[in-house]
C-alpha cells in the first residue's frame, strides 16, 4: 500500500483484516490479497465503486468461514461393515465349544472356545472375563476346599487319623468335579447365548 | 427451506462451476468472484477463495502471478492436466444427472 493508496482502500482493507479473525490463514492471505490487487491502483471514486459491489468485509469473511467450515465437517459415510467375529455362526460357534468343546477335546475344545470368545466383538469385556474365569475358579475354589477340609479328621486311639465324613476328601472333590464343571461349561455357554442376543450381525 | 436447498445446491457445484470458468481461460480471483456473483452461484468473493484452495490443493487449479499491462501483479488461476479430467468426468455424469433429476421431480408426464 502507498501513499497515493486512497482512504477509502485502506479502511476497507483495514476493516477486512479484522473480520478475517478466525478465517484460515491461507484462505485469509488469498481474500486479503485477491480484493488488495484489485482496489490497488484505482482512484477513489472508482474504488469505492469497486468496494460496494465486494459489500461488507465482515459478510465476506462470514462466507469464508461457512465454506472453510462446510468442508472441514465432511459428510459421515459410514463404512463400517460387519464383522466377521460378531456374526451370529461366529457366536454360537464360540459359545458352543465353550458349553460342549470339552466334551469333544477334553480341554482343548474349551479353550479354542474361550478364544474365539475373546476374538469376537459381540460380548462385553466383563462377560467375558466371566465366562473364562467361572469354570477355573469353581476348580481352583473346589481344590482349595478339598486342602483345607479334605485332612480335618480326627485322631484315633491307636494314632491313625479318620477322615472327616461330613466334609468331602480330594477323591470325592475330583469327583464332583467331574459332574460341576461340565454343568459350569454348559451353563456359561448358555449365558454367553443369552448375553449376545440381538447383539449379532446376519 | 427453499434457501437452503438453493445453497446445497450451489454448495454441490461451485467447485464444477469455477473450474468450467478456468477451463475456457486463466482467470483472476475477482473475474471468477464477479462472473461466479453475477450467475448467483456464490454470494460473495469471501466463499470463492476457500473453494480456490480447496481445488489447489486437491491439484486441480494452480496460481500463477502475472502483471497486467496497466494494472497491478494479478494471481491468476488455471486449470491443471487433473483439473480437466475433473471437470470431464463431472460433465459426463451432470447431463444425464439432471435429466434424471428432473424426470423425477417434473411429476405426472401427462400433464406436461
Amino acid at each position: 500500500m502507498t501513499e497515493q493508496t486512497p482512504q477509502v482502500v485502506r479502511s476497507y482493507l483495514a476493516q477486512l483484516d479484522t473480520s478475517l479473525a478466525g478465517v484460515p490463514r491461507d484462505v485469509a492471505r488469498d481474500i486479503r490479497s485477491g480484493i488488495a490487487e484489485e482496489l490497488m491502483g484505482l482512484d477513489a471514486v472508482t474504488a469505492s465503486a469497486r468496494i460496494e459491489e465486494l459489500g461488507d468485509p465482515a459478510f465476506i469473511a462470514a462466507e469464508a468461514r461457512a465454506a472453510g467450515g462446510a468442508q472441514a465437517a465432511p459428510a459421515i459415510v459410514d463404512t463400517a461393515r460387519p464383522s466377521l467375529t460378531s456374526s451370529r455362526g461366529f457366536v454360537i460357534t464360540a459359545a458352543l465349544l465353550i458349553a460342549i468343546g470339552g466334551f469333544i477335546v477334553p480341554l482343548v475344545g474349551w479353550v479354542v472356545g474361550i478364544v474365539l470368545m475373546w476374538m469376537s466383538e459381540a460380548w462385553r469385556r466383563w462377560e467375558k472375563w466371566v465366562a473364562t474365569l467361572a469354570v477355573p475358579s469353581i476348580l481352583g475354589v473346589s481344590f482349595l476346599l478339598s486342602l483345607i477340609f479334605g485332612f480335618t479328621g480326627s485322631e484315633s486311639a491307636d494314632g491313625s487319623e479318620t477322615l472327616n465324613p461330613l466334609v468331602s476328601t480330594p477323591l470325592v472333590s475330583w469327583h464332583s468335579m467331574v459332574l460341576v464343571l461340565p454343568l459350569a461349561s454348559v451353563v456359561i455357554g448358555i449365558w454367553l447365548l443369552w448375553r449376545v442376543k440381538g447383539r449379532t450381525t446376519a | 427451506m427453499t434457501a437452503d436447498v438453493g445453497a446445497q445446491l450451489r454448495k454441490g457445484v461451485v467447485e464444477y462451476c469455477v473450474l468450467g470458468l478456468l477451463s475456457r481461460e486463466p482467470m483472476y480471483g475477482w473475474q471468477l468472484a464477479e462472473t461466479l456473483t453475477s450467475h448467483g452461484v456464490i454470494a460473495s468473493i469471501g466463499t470463492l477463495y476457500p473453494v480456490l484452495g480447496r481445488l489447489r490443493e486437491k491439484g486441480f487449479v494452480v496460481s500463477y502471478d502475472e502483471a497486467s499491462a496497466a494494472g497491478p501483479v494479478r494471481k491468476y488461476y488455471r486449470l491443471t492436466p487433473a483439473g480437466t479430467d475433473h471437470l470431464d468426468a463431472f460433465r459426463t455424469q451432470w447431463t444425464p444427472f439432471q435429466r434424471t433429476v428432473r424426470e423425477l421431480i417434473e411429476g405426472d408426464p401427462a400433464h406436461d
